[in-house]
């Protein structure tokens, strides 16, 4: 145990860089839960109990580089939600994305196709949900997904190739008639 | 569907996930100069990413949304923070406590047994009343060379006493009767 441990009420160092992390990462950290999860569980609930967990034990850590940390204790939180049994639905419109209003970019975004794409990924296989995610949104490498995801750098390939597969075969009918209503 | 193999397509997805190497990148941008289907496919797969990519977007959260997750993971480490340290105070007074209930419990018994015998259900004296009371008067008991021939215990001092001074007077008179001595019995005549 460090000896911060044994100075109650004190916020040390820990504490402030913890702080740091949270403030620095919490957008991301959100997207990727909600990505994750789907309509499945609160991502909010996601991000902060992954949070909090490491908060519990976070004199074992080094908080001078968190980004990795905490996104691979959000993902294996998300990924253990999903596992349970039963989990109360989110509704779709509290999801991001359903309120066009508070988005200046909203006219930019085709909220049909978003839904669509959005139904598509939370029909994936939750590794492989979790691997597109981290290598699309995130921008990681095959090896930074290996190592968030605890598995080998050709079976992440595989997880991003057959779930961006499994996505293209799941939207093409949508594309298509998007397609013939343009040309319309 | 796709006018390539599941092989190439990789390679392609690899290529816009710039994980290739540099001879890797080499030779697909020679194979995309020369190969249509190729290049055909490396369209089709950019166009379904910038679909995805519109999803990742629209699930990018809010400066608010934010905010208030920052606020809530803030109050909760708080909370935590104020539970693990009452929990740490907790532990260090039970800790305390516990040494001191250990410490008047061996005092009580080690001053117990000090000042009274300590007795069994069935009215034997324990073994501390036979350490804590060994008061012994020897008296030893010679022949006429002075060789002890036995020892005779006593509770008390003046017992000893009256037996050494006893044995002594007998030891003489023998020594006095074994020399021819005449020895007086009485003095009544």
């Amino acid at each position: 145990m460090n000896e911060k441990d044994d100075q109650p009420g004190m916020v040390d160092d820990t504490d402030e860089l913890f702080e740091k992390a949270v403030k620095l990462h919490s957008r991301r950290l959100l997207a990727i839960a909600r990505a994750v999860v789907g309509y499945r569980a609160s991502p909010e609930d996601v991000v902060q109990q992954a949070v909090l967990n490491l908060f519990t034990h976070r004199h074992r850590y080094d908080w001078r580089e968190p980004g990795g940390l905490l996104r691979r204790a959000v993902v294996n939180e998300a990924l253990r939600i999903l596992r349970q049994p039963k989990m109360a639905v989110v509704e779709e419109e509290q999801l991001p994305g359903s309120d066009k209003s508070n988005r200046p970019d909203s006219a930019m975004v085709n909220r049909e196709m978003v839904t669509h794409v959005r139904q598509a990924i939370a029909k994936l296989p939750d590794h492989f949900r979790s691997a597109l995610v981290l290598c699309e949104y995130e921008n990681l490498s095959y090896a930074e997904i290996a190592k968030t995801l605890d598995a080998s750098v050709p079976q992440v390939k595989t997880w991003i190739f057959r779930a961006r597969r499994q996505l293209a075969e799941m939207l093409r009918e949508y594309y298509e008639a998007e397609k013939k209503s343009s040309r319309a | 569907m796709y006018p390539v193999s599941d092989d190439d397509l990789q390679f392609l997805e690899s290529y816009l996930d710039d994980a290739l190497s540099d001879q890797e990148l080499a030779n697909l941008r020679t194979r995309l100069s020369r190969e249509a289907d190729l290049a055909a496919a490396l369209r089709m797969l950019r166009e379904e990413r910038s679909q995805r990519q519109t999803f990742f977007q629209a699930i990018d959260p809010t400066p608010k949304e934010v905010e208030s997750l920052v606020a809530s993971i803030h109050q909760s480490a708080n909370r935590r923070r104020w539970w693990q340290d009452s929990r740490r105070l907790v532990s260090y007074g039970s800790a305390l406590a516990a040494c001191l209930a250990i410490a008047a419990v061996g005092g009580f018994f080690y001053h117990a047994a000090g000042k009274e015998p300590l007795q069994a259900n069935d009215g034997a004296v324990s073994a501390v009343e036979t350490i804590a009371t060994p008061v012994n008067y020897p008296v030893d008991v010679t022949d006429d060379y002075g060789h002890v021939i036995a020892v005779q215990h006593f509770n008390n001092a003046r017992d000893a006493e009256d037996f050494a001074r006893d044995l002594h007077r007998a030891q003489d008179r023998r020594k006095q009767s074994n020399g021819g001595v005449m020895l007086i019995e009485n003095h009544d005549f």
